[in-house]
C-alpha cells in the first residue's frame, strides 16, 4: 500500500474555519469541497452533518467514520450600552485560556470582527482577586467602538457566533503544527486524507465519511447522521488530552503513535474491532497506543447505542491545550492514523465484522 | 386575544406528571372541532391533525407539555399525615405552607397543605421528599377519605387576575401555556388549507426528564419542531446576572437552550414575522433544557424553533405571567404558522450545510 503525501492546505483550511455548534457550514462547505471529487455521493442529516459516501463492492457492511466540525466557542449573549459584548460559551471553556486573546464574531451574513477578550491590569489587585479565574461568563469582548449603536451598525446580532482568531502554525519542529479547534478539525483531515489515499481502490465496504454537527453541545450531529446512514460497524474519530507538559506528565505525548481508546467517559470500544486496528497497526509498523478516557466522550457514544447497536470504537489523535484558542498536535500521530484506517477501510468486510460480534457473543448470521 | 376563558379552565385542571389524562381529555374537546384526526403515543401525549389537502406534506410538529410539577403520595404515616414524593422540581424556597390538590380515582380531590422536614422549615429534601397534611389524624382517617398510594397532587392556588392589571397568576403556566398555545392556533387556522400536515398538542412527563416528548417525536414524525413553553424570567431578582426574560416586552427569541440550538434561519424568521406583526420580542437564553432536544436530534434530526413566554416564580404554586406577552407570542405564532410553506421548510433543513 502506497499512501499519499498529507496536504497540510487541507488541515490549515479547517483549523482557520469559523464554526461552533449549529454554525458549521463554513466546516461544512470545506469538507465538500475537498471530499465530492473522492467520493460517489455527499447526504446530510437535517442538522447539517456532511456525509461523503464511497461505494463498494455492494455486498460489504456499512462503516461509518466520524469526525465531529464544530469547535469550542462562544454566542453574542448581550450588547452593553458601552459597546462592550458579553459572552455566552458554547461547549466547556476554563476563563484561564481567555483573557487577551482575539476572538472574530462572525454575522449572519459572515462577515467577520475581530475584538479582543478584556483583562484587568493586575496594579493594585490583591493576591485573592490576582489567584482567582474569572468564569467565562463574566467575560467579554472589547470591540474597539465607543457604544452599543457602532456594534449594530457593524450588523452583529444577539446570537452571532464568536471564535478564536487562530491562524494554523507549522511549529520550530515541523512535526509540530498550531491550530484552533483541532477537537475535532484535525480528524476532519484525517477523513480526507484516508478518502485521498483510497482514490481509485475498491473496497468490499461501504465507506460512510460523516462530518457531524454539535458534538461539543451533547453528542448530537453522531445521533442523526447514525440515522442517516444506519452503519454496521462505526469508528469514531477524535482527540485526547496530551500529558506531556510540564503541567501534565502522565506520558500521553504528542508523536508517539496512534491511540485507540478502549473506554471513555461513555462507551466501551468493541474489543475485538480494537484487536483488528492493533493487528493492521503492527503489521504496518505503526506505533499503537491505548486510552482509557474518565472524562470526556465522543461520537461514539451516541452511535453504539443508537438503533439496534453498533459495533463501534473511538481512534484518537492526542492534543495538548484542547478547548483553548491554541493546541498543538503531532503530525506523526496524524499520518500513523490516516495509515491505520486506509488499511482498515481495504480490509473490513463482512467476515470480520461477524467476528466481531461473535467476540461478544453473537451468533455469526446464516 | 387570548382566551382567557380556556386559560382559567385549563388551570382549574390538574396534571402531575403521569397524571396528564384531565388535560388531555381537555385539550382532546377543545381541538376536535377543528382536527381532521388525533394521534397519540403510548405515554399519553396527544396530537390533533390538520392535514394538507396535497398528499406527501411535509409534517409540522407544534408542541409543548401539558404536566405540571406534582406530589405523589408514598405512604400513610401513624400521624396522619402522608409522606410524599415530589414529581419534576419545585422550587424549594416556594414550598413550605404551600396548598396541594390530590385527585382521588373516583375524581373527587383532598386538600392539604406541605409540612416542614425540620425546624429551619425546609420543606423538601435533598431526595425531593416531602410531608403533606391533609388535616387527618391517624393513618387510618387518611385512608377513609378515599386517598391512595400513588394518588398525585398538585398545587391548589386559585387563578388571580386583579382589575386593571395585565397580568395573571396561576399555578401552573409551565404546564398550561402550550395547550392555550395549541387551542388558539388550532382555532385560527380552522379555515385555512395549509401546504403541510399541521400537528398541534401537548406532550406528558416533561418535568420529570423530558420523556413524553421522545414518544411522541416518534409518533409524529415531524420535518419542523415549534416547541411553546415559558422560561424563567429574571427581571426583578436583585443578583441576576442578566435581565433577561422581562415581563411585559413580548415573546421571547431563544438563541440558547442547554438542550438544543434553535436552527438560525428559523429564529431569523420568527423575528422578521414579528416586525412584520408589528409584535414585541426579546431575546433569551435559557440555561435549562427543553422538550425541544429530543424534536430536534431523533431520528435524522428536525429543525427546531421555541415561541415561549418569560414566566415569574416558575415551579412555584404561584406563577406569574403577562397577557401582553401571552398575545404577542400567540399572534407570533399563529402568523408564523400561516405564512410557512415546503420550501421554507426544506431551508431550515438546509440551512447549515
Amino acid at each position: 500500500m502506497t499512501f499519499k503525501q498529507i496536504d497540510l492546505n487541507i488541515l490549515r483550511r479547517v483549523s482557520e474555519a469559523d464554526g461552533i455548534g449549529g454554525c458549521e457550514r463554513e466546516v461544512s462547505r470545506i469538507v465538500a469541497e475537498y471530499g465530492a471529487p473522492l467520493c460517489d455521493e455527499i447526504i446530510h442529516d437535517n442538522l447539517g452533518s456532511t456525509i461523503m459516501i464511497k461505494h463498494g463492492s455492494g455486498h460489504g457492511p456499512k462503516v461509518m467514520f466520524s469526525a465531529h466540525m464544530d469547535e469550542v466557542g462562544f454566542m453574542v449573549r448581550e450588547i452593553t450600552d458601552a459597546g462592550y459584548i458579553k459572552l455566552l460559551p458554547v461547549g466547556g471553556w476554563w476563563g484561564h485560556v481567555m483573557p487577551a486573546h482575539e476572538l472574530t464574531v462572525t454575522t449572519m451574513t459572515g462577515e467577520k470582527y475581530i475584538g479582543i477578550v478584556g483583562a484587568r491590569a493586575p496594579h493594585g489587585l490583591s493576591q485573592k482577586v490576582k489567584n482567582t479565574v474569572i468564569a467565562p461568563m463574566d467575560l467579554f469582548l472589547d470591540m474597539g467602538v465607543k457604544n452599543r449603536q457602532a456594534i449594530l451598525d457593524l450588523g452583529i446580532q444577539i446570537g452571532d457566533m464568536v471564535t478564536p482568531n487562530t491562524k494554523f502554525r507549522v511549529m520550530n519542529d515541523p512535526d509540530l503544527l498550531c491550530g484552533k479547534g483541532w477537537d475535532d478539525r484535525v480528524n476532519l483531515g484525517t477523513m480526507l486524507e484516508v478518502m485521498r489515499n483510497l482514490e481509485g481502490v475498491h473496497t468490499d465496504a461501504d465507506l460512510y465519511f460523516a462530518a457531524t454537527v454539535q458534538e461539543e453541545v451533547g453528542i448530537r450531529g453522531a445521533r442523526t447522521a447514525t440515522h442517516t446512514i444506519l452503519p454496521d460497524v462505526a469508528v469514531a474519530l477524535d482527540v485526547t488530552t496530551a500529558t506531556d507538559t510540564p503541567l501534565d506528565t502522565a506520558g500521553m505525548k504528542l508523536g508517539g503513535g496512534l491511540v485507540l481508546s478502549m473506554v471513555d467517559h461513555l462507551t466501551l470500544s468493541n474489543p475485538s474491532l480494537i484487536a483488528m486496528m492493533t493487528q493492521i497497526a503492527q503489521a504496518n509498523d505503526l506505533d499503537v497506543r491505548y486510552d482509557f478516557m474518565t472524562d470526556g466522550g465522543t461520537d461514539a457514544c451516541s452511535i453504539h447505542k443508537m438503533l439496534d447497536g453498533v459495533v463501534a470504537m473511538t481512534a484518537s489523535l492526542p492534543t495538548r491545550y484542547m478547548h483553548s484558542p491554541r493546541l498543538l498536535i503531532s503530525r506523526t500521530d496524524y499520518e500513523q492514523t490516516i495509515r491505520l484506517l486506509t488499511v482498515f477501510c481495504q480490509q473490513i468486510d463482512w467476515q470480520h465484522l461477524d467476528g466481531m460480534k461473535q467476540a461478544i457473543g453473537i451468533q455469526a448470521h446464516q | 386575544m387570548v382566551d382567557e376563558q380556556v386559560l382559567q379552565a385549563l388551570m382549574a385542571l390538574d396534571g402531575a406528571p403521569g397524571d396528564e389524562r384531565r388535560v388531555s381529555a381537555y385539550l382532546r374537546e377543545q381541538l376536535a372541532p377543528y382536527a381532521d384526526d388525533f394521534v397519540y403515543d403510548n405515554l399519553g401525549s396527544i396530537y390533533a391533525i390538520k392535514r394538507a389537502k396535497t398528499p406527501n406534506a411535509p409534517r409540522v410538529m407544534v408542541s409543548g407539555h401539558m404536566d405540571e410539577v406534582g406530589f405523589v403520595a408514598k405512604r400513610f404515616n401513624d400521624n396522619g399525615t402522608i409522606a410524599g414524593l415530589a414529581l419534576g422540581e419545585p422550587l424549594k424556597a416556594s414550598l413550605l405552607g404551600s396548598a396541594v390538590r390530590f385527585t382521588l380515582a373516583n375524581g373527587q380531590t383532598v386538600m392539604g397543605t406541605l409540612l416542614a422536614h425540620d425546624t429551619a422549615g425546609n420543606a423538601m429534601t435533598a431526595k425531593q421528599d416531602v410531608l403533606i397534611d391533609c388535616g387527618f389524624a391517624s393513618a387510618k382517617q387518611a385512608q377513609q377519605s378515599g386517598l391512595q398510594i400513588g394518588d398525585r397532587a398538585v398545587f391548589a392556588e386559585a387563578l388571580v387576575h386583579n382589575a386593571g392589571s395585565q397580568r395573571v397568576i396561576a399555578k401552573a403556566f409551565n404546564g398550561r401555556y402550550a395547550p392555550l398555545m395549541g387551542i388558539a392556533l388550532l382555532k385560527a387556522v380552522a379555515g385555512e388549507a395549509l401546504p403541510f400536515d399541521l400537528y398541534v398538542g401537548c406532550t406528558v412527563q416533561e418535568t420529570v426528564g423530558l420523556r413524553g416528548v421522545q414518544t411522541a417525536t416518534n409518533a409524529v414524525q415531524p420535518d419542523l419542531g415549534i416547541v411553546v413553553d415559558t422560561d424563567a424570567a429574571f427581571d426583578t431578582q436583585k443578583d441576576a446576572q442578566d435581565r433577561i426574560g422581562r415581563l411585559g416586552d413580548g415573546v421571547l427569541l431563544n438563541f440558547f437552550d442547554q438542550t438544543v440550538l434553535p436552527n438560525r434561519l428559523l429564529l431569523q424568521t420568527l423575528k422578521q414575522v414579528c416586525e412584520a406583526q408589528g409584535l414585541p420580542y426579546q431575546y433569551y437564553y435559557s440555561l435549562a433544557g427543553s422538550d425541544a432536544a429530543w424534536i430536534n436530534k431523533l431520528r435524522t434530526g428536525t429543525p427546531t424553533l421555541f415561541v415561549n413566554v418569560a414566566v415569574r416564580n416558575m415551579d412555584t404554586p404561584q406563577q406569574v405571567a403577562d397577557l401582553g406577552d401571552l398575545q404577542s407570542a400567540q399572534q407570533a405564532l399563529i402568523a408564523f404558522i400561516q405564512q410557512l410553506t415546503p420550501e421554507q421548510i426544506a431551508a431550515f433543513k438546509a440551512e447549515n450545510r
